[in-house]
């Protein structure tokens, strides 16, 4: 019994909090325009080869190191937003081309960053009270790290549950995800909160990429992995559901751990897909979402 | 009017199909063969300058890229007319590739039928993705089929006894025909040919059958698509069985090219290759797959020849990717077109668009006779049984809170102009949606000349002769008028996707059948060989709606629903609806219309209800009506 929280409930916990985390950073850039950012796997993967430059490499302070990837993740966001989202959808608001668009910067970004990095994996040491290393609490083997990422995990779904309750940016994130051309029409500027959105999708994606890096090394062949579990955690909790998606995450890690243990680590994907496939077809909103009335 | 002569070129770009079979449809498919004859040719002599210098190399390379031109074909069906953009076609060519290896290597099977069934486990494999289509919004198709690339690769690696995991498979040998083994030469004639075929095949079913129309309402209008009686996830599985065919194919025929496949055979950028061909050549245009892969043939090429820039490969499809879909989305076809008409628009006098009114073009052929040929196809329609066209019992529904029917039970006698009126609120489109199964209803049931109407099943409802229209006239604009009222016959149609792709008898004698039926009917609501031709979007939204109306009527339908239908309308136009409905009823014809338009309704209608918070308040005819006092609270009263 112990032994399965420790080998399998424990990281499962903390592994999905990342999900979750990059799961939340979909759902920010989705909320205002319905658009699905296909190359936010590839800013989380940035933020962890970013972490490896400044954290690793030039030995920066932690502060400033992830000010300035998360700094780099909302430019990269602000300049998708600006360069590829915006043009497709002022042709098409309702229209898909941004499907095409943000795939273009996926492969953008994943050329450059085999220019820059190449495509050896690269160790980021681990961050100051989150060691990787197992510890033991009262009979359990716990890795600081896990808790770490869990607890930040659900202090920003916290967090941004008051930003969108709360403030006036927030509030209007949220009715411009319920009806875009509504909340025009009562001056809501929502070219500007498209920015906002990607900045804070960018920001938080790329910071959860260098949160993961002492996990799984800074390479850029997680780029594919992370927007895969990114949007299974979205999908599954209900596209802008945060909560959902943290649940979801939770969930994903649970169902990795578990496969890695008790069939082969090389099936994870293949679970993956059937358990999203299952869940999407009894539940098209996801698990947290709301069904909207298709008006005719 | 420079203005609007641009946003006109701009949709034809976009999707510009003429009145198919007519001389441009011809051109069209005429320059796309040409056009593939000519990259042969061009491939044969243009590398290199011969054969003799690194041809093998070369030879490979042209094969691949005729199988790649292969895949486009298919993949434009389900991403450039259905809309949904898959990444995972080189999923799809990896299965079918594996496919004929395995069976070829462990079991002895010979190539041909070991490519057939490459082609057919594709197609197989490919089922489970379409149910995304079916609830979900496109891009999640998109998102998942990318996932299936990662997963197909996973399983290729773990499945080691099938298929050697990392090694792959090996000692694959060429087809034979007759006695003749098949050299790469050989291949590129025969990969060449099969591309024409193919994409002759498929012209064919977009241009010339009702699956093309069908293809493009459930991307542009899919309540008009099921309202005309195609049921969207029918139409979107198996146009991916068509598309998943075509890679499958192409990936078991590309098998014994190499000769040896492993799974870095297959990568994922190629899947962006194709999307980026078919946007580079015109999504959702015949040629545009031949155009685009041959366009584009240059970059994996050049990309090949320069080692220094093998890094930069990604970089160079994204960049590509990028600038067409800002700059040039309706591909090079399309701008080249826009830019054609953009410099010698001028002096092309246009047909259609202009801003006349229905009255003054189409009231002096108006006014048909009793004995008008579209009135002759509804009379041979199924005999309507039972006294009541639709009797609907205790029908509720709730949307949250929201209580839109409550416990409604309405009679509407046959052969009657039935108005339905209230204020805003009051349920009536919500009756009407019921009524055609594009709501299910919570509680209740409905009848339809004396049979059940199964609830919630809005593409079927046509069967049961129930037509309909939409407050906002949902067309497509980008096909003529003519075309748009075909889609109406839809449901008339036997034609199924695997004969419609060869021009047999029956399939020309359906069309033939259909597009008479559309003009019958198009004459009939007023309008003339003016509104047949030219693009329904550049139509004046009277005309868009009496389209609407003859696209119902191409139905045979017995009983019409009409949402608001004289909204938006000139009072001369409607004096020419209100002709049109007499008419429609007096051959037979069951009319139920919602309506604001009080003078209208009490005009033209031989019985109303009235409803109020989705309740029944009163019915009768006008003068009842007009006098209950429970309607003059209702609309008068706070």
């Amino acid at each position: 019994m112990i032994e399965l929280a420790n080998d399998v409930l424990i990281p499962a916990l903390g592994i999905g909090a990342l999900y979750g985390l990059i799961g939340i950073s979909f759902n920010l850039i989705f909320a205002p325009g319905g658009t699905f950012n296909f190359a936010q796997g590839q800013i989380v993967m940035l933020g962890g080869l970013l972490a490896f430059s400044f954290y690793q490499d030039q030995a920066w302070p932690l502060v400033l190191a992830v000010l300035a990837v998360a700094a780099i993740g909302a430019i990269i966001g602000l300049a998708e937003e600006r360069i590829a989202v915006w043009p497709a959808l002022r042709r098409d608001p309702h229209g898909q081309g941004w499907v095409l668009s943000t795939l273009a910067v996926f492969t953008i970004i994943q050329s450059l960053a085999i220019v820059q990095w190449g495509s050896t994996p690269q160790v980021v040491k681990d961050f100051p009270g989150m060691s990787i290393a197992r510890r033991d609490v009262l009979g359990f083997e716990i890795a600081p790290y896990f808790v770490g990422t869990l607890a930040i995990a659900i202090g920003a779904t916290i967090a941004l549950h008051f930003f969108f309750q709360r403030t006036m940016l927030g509030r209007a994130v949220a009715a411009t995800s319920q009806d875009r051309d509504a909340a025009r029409l009562r001056g809501v500027d929502v070219r500007r909160i498209m920015s906002v959105s990607f900045m804070m999708g960018g920001a938080l994606g790329a910071f959860t990429g260098m949160l993961a890096a002492p996990l799984t090394l800074a390479t850029i062949s997680v780029g594919l992995t992370f927007t895969f579990r990114g949007f299974m955690a979205a999908a599954i909790g209900g596209m802008g559901a945060n909560l959902g998606a943290l649940v979801a995450g939770l969930l994903l890690g649970l169902i990795e751990q578990s496969t890695q243990r008790y069939w082969q680590g090389g099936y994870t994907n293949f679970v993956m897909l059937a358990v999203l496939l299952s869940i999407l077809l009894l539940r098209p909103q996801g698990l947290f979402g709301q069904s909207v009335a298709r008006r005719i | 009017m420079a203005a609007s002569n641009i946003a006109r070129m701009r949709q034809w770009g976009r999707t510009f199909r003429p009145t198919a079979p007519g001389l441009l449809s011809n051109a069209h498919w005429l320059a796309g063969a040409a056009f593939l004859v000519l990259g042969i040719l061009w491939l044969r002599t243009g590398i290199g300058g011969s054969w003799s210098s690194d041809s093998r190399q070369n030879l490979y390379l042209a094969n691949l890229m005729l199988l790649y031109m292969l895949v486009a074909l298919g993949l434009n069906v389900i991403s450039g007319y259905v809309g949904a953009a898959s990444i995972g076609h080189i999923a799809l060519f990896a299965i079918g590739a594996y496919t004929e290896a395995i069976l070829t290597t462990d079991y002895g099977w010979h190539v041909w039928p070991a490519v057939l069934a490459g082609a057919v486990v594709a197609m197989v494999a490919s089922l489970p993705l379409g149910l995304i289509l079916l609830r979900l919004s496109g891009w999640y198709f998109s998102v998942v089929t990318l996932l299936l690339v990662v997963v197909v690769s996973d399983l290729i690696l773990q499945q080691k006894e099938l298929t050697g995991g990392g090694a792959g498979v090996f000692g694959l040998t060429m087809p034979y025909i007759g006695n003749h083994q098949l050299d790469s030469r050989d291949y590129l004639y025969f990969i060449g040919g099969l591309n024409v075929v193919v994409f002759l095949m498929l012209r064919y079913l977009i241009d010339c059958t009702r699956w093309g129309k069908a293809f493009i309402a459930v991307r542009q209008a899919e309540p008009a698509a099921r309202a005309v009686g195609i049921h969207p996830f029918v139409v979107q599985e198996s146009a991916l069985m068509i598309s998943a065919f075509l890679a499958g194919l192409a990936g078991a025929l590309f098998a014994p090219l190499p000769g040896i496949i492993n799974p870095d055979s297959f990568p994922i950028l190629d899947s962006i290759f194709f999307l980026l061909a078919i946007l580079a050549g015109g999504m959702g245009t015949v040629p545009g797959p031949v155009v685009g892969t041959l366009a584009l043939y240059i970059v994996p090429q050049w990309l090949n020849r320069q080692q220094a820039l093998k890094d930069y490969s990604f970089l160079v499809y994204g960049l590509l990717l990028l600038l067409l879909v800002i700059f040039l989305p309706e591909g090079i076809s399309g701008g080249v077109r826009r830019l054609w008409y953009q410099l010698f628009g001028r002096w092309m006098k246009q047909d259609g668009g202009g801003a006349g009114s229905i009255a003054a073009t189409g009231a002096a052929s108006a006014a048909p006779g009793t004995d008008h040929q579209a009135l002759q196809y509804l009379r041979q329609g199924p005999a309507a049984s039972g006294d009541f066209a639709l009797e609907t019992v205790g029908l509720s529904k709730q949307f949250g809170d929201l209580v839109a029917l409550d416990d409604l039970s309405v009679q509407v006698r046959r052969g009657t102009i039935h108005a339905i009126i209230g204020p805003n609120g009051s349920g009536k489109t919500t009756l009407l949606n019921v009524v055609s199964g594009f709501y299910r209803p919570d509680r209740g049931s409905m009848k339809c000349f004396g049979r059940t109407l199964p609830p919630g099943r809005a593409s079927r409802s046509i069967r049961r002769g129930v037509a309909r229209t939409f407050q906002v006239p949902q067309m497509l604009p980008a096909l003529t008028g003519l075309e748009n009222v075909m889609l109406g016959c839809h449901s008339g149609g036997k034609v199924t996707m695997v004969d419609g792709l060869l021009p047999l008898p029956h399939v020309r004698r359906e069309r033939r059948r259909f597009e008479a039926r559309a003009r019958a009917c198009i004459e009939l609501v007023g309008l003339g060989e003016k509104e047949m031709r030219a693009a329904c979007g550049q139509l004046p939204f009277a005309h868009q709606r009496l389209l609407e109306i003859a696209r119902a009527v191409a139905g045979e339908p017995r009983m019409l629903l009409l949402d608001e239908p004289a909204s938006g309308l000139h009072p001369d136009e409607v004096r020419q609806f209100i002709t049109l409905i007499r008419l429609l009823r007096d051959s037979g014809m069951t009319i139920v219309l919602v309506e604001h338009n009080f003078a209208l309704v009490g005009e033209l209608s031989d019985s109303i209800t009235v409803l109020d918070a989705g309740m029944l308040l009163a019915e009768g005819d006008i003068h009842a009506v007009r006098h209950d006092p429970k309607v003059i609270e209702a609309y008068l009263g706070a």
